[in-house]
């Protein structure tokens, strides 16, 4: 009776502590979420999860007129043609990132909106408000990282 | 090296008239509810809807996403239910997001025309394996919302949304 007993608890014990750290792996995850400030300063990117992935898009802009135009800027560097009339406001740079522990996220892209390129791109966060956003062509190694800051501190 | 183009060429050609058949085909959802969580601040915001996929419904009794060789989106009209909420909206760019598939963005409007209660969006020229989204049980329906002014709720967008494909089977 005693060893049943013994038994029942180590797996109770055994689930609670794994559900404890599914939670905890959750809520690394989610740190992701919020809003973000590259270094160069001129936008704002707001990241959040829909389904099972991590997005982000641009939710301010510095300048969010065409100086030339007047009119709110548009995506005028994607090589889909189609696409150019698309509002920067609101655009997705940050697409289908996952969490891979340790408070990295990959098998995402980033895009820049300045050439119309899409790189490859990893993010790491260094804290709970800084992130190190790498892009990248092939390998990892040939890349440029970027520093971005969250915008309302998280304490 | 003309000798190998040419091969390829008619290897391409071969490989086109084994496939099967390109049909054109046009389906609309049930009354679909894009919801936006408030308050929504006039700017960018997003509406969701997450859209179960039965393929013996859309595409026929006994159609398996195996069957689906090529799939291209050549038309995406909106028509709102409650057409107030559709005006205020600014510009909409719709896009879809499932589990193991990367998000496609696949047409958009900007700007929406003033009172409109059905619109058509601009469909993308560049598409990229939208078949795999027919393998998913489910497909998210994503649109980034410019909106006109600040809200205090949600904002639901109540609509139905035709969908205008070209489907290659094998």
């Amino acid at each position: 009776m005693k060893k049943t007993f013994a038994l029942l608890f180590a797996l109770t014990f055994a689930l609670f502590t794994q559900t404890d750290s599914l939670h905890s792996q959750d809520a690394q995850a989610d740190l992701l979420v919020g809003v973000w400030e590259p270094s160069h300063g001129k936008a704002r990117v707001k990241i959040d999860k829909i389904a099972d992935k991590y997005y982000g898009k641009i939710v301010w802009l510095k300048e969010p007129n065409d100086p030339e135009k007047g009119t709110p800027k548009v995506d005028k560097n994607n090589p889909d043609e189609s696409m150019r009339a698309v509002a920067l406001k609101g655009y997705r740079l940050l697409k289908d990132f996952t969490y891979q522990g340790k408070r990295e996220w990959a098998d995402g892209t980033i895009y820049d909106p300045e050439n119309g390129n899409t790189y490859s791109c990893v993010i790491k966060a260094t804290d709970d408000n800084t992130l190190d956003i790498r892009g990248y062509i092939g390998v990892k190694t040939f890349g440029r990282t970027d520093v971005w800051k969250r915008v309302a501190i998280k304490k | 090296m003309k000798k190998r183009h040419i091969l390829y060429a008619l290897l391409l050609l071969v490989a086109a008239a084994c496939g099967g058949p390109t049909e054109s085909v046009e389906r609309q959802t049930e009354n679909l509810v894009l919801t936006a969580e408030g308050p929504l601040y006039d700017g960018s915001n997003t509406a969701t809807y997450t859209w179960p996929v039965d393929l013996n419904a859309l595409l026929g009794e006994g159609y398996t996403a195996a069957d689906i060789a090529k799939v291209r989106i050549t038309g995406i009209r909106i028509t709102a239910v409650n057409p107030d909420n559709l005006s205020l909206v600014n510009d909409i760019t719709f896009q879809l997001a499932g589990s193991g598939v990367a998000m496609q963005k696949v047409g958009f409007l900007n700007p929406l025309p003033a009172d409109a209660n059905s619109i058509e969006l601009v469909v993308a020229d560049e598409q990229e394996g939208l078949e795999a989204f027919f393998g998913l049980n489910e497909i998210t329906l994503v649109s980034d919302l410019n909106l006109t002014q600040e809200f205090e709720g949600n904002l639901e967008l109540n609509a139905q949304i035709t969908f205008n494909f070209d489907l290659k089977s094998k």
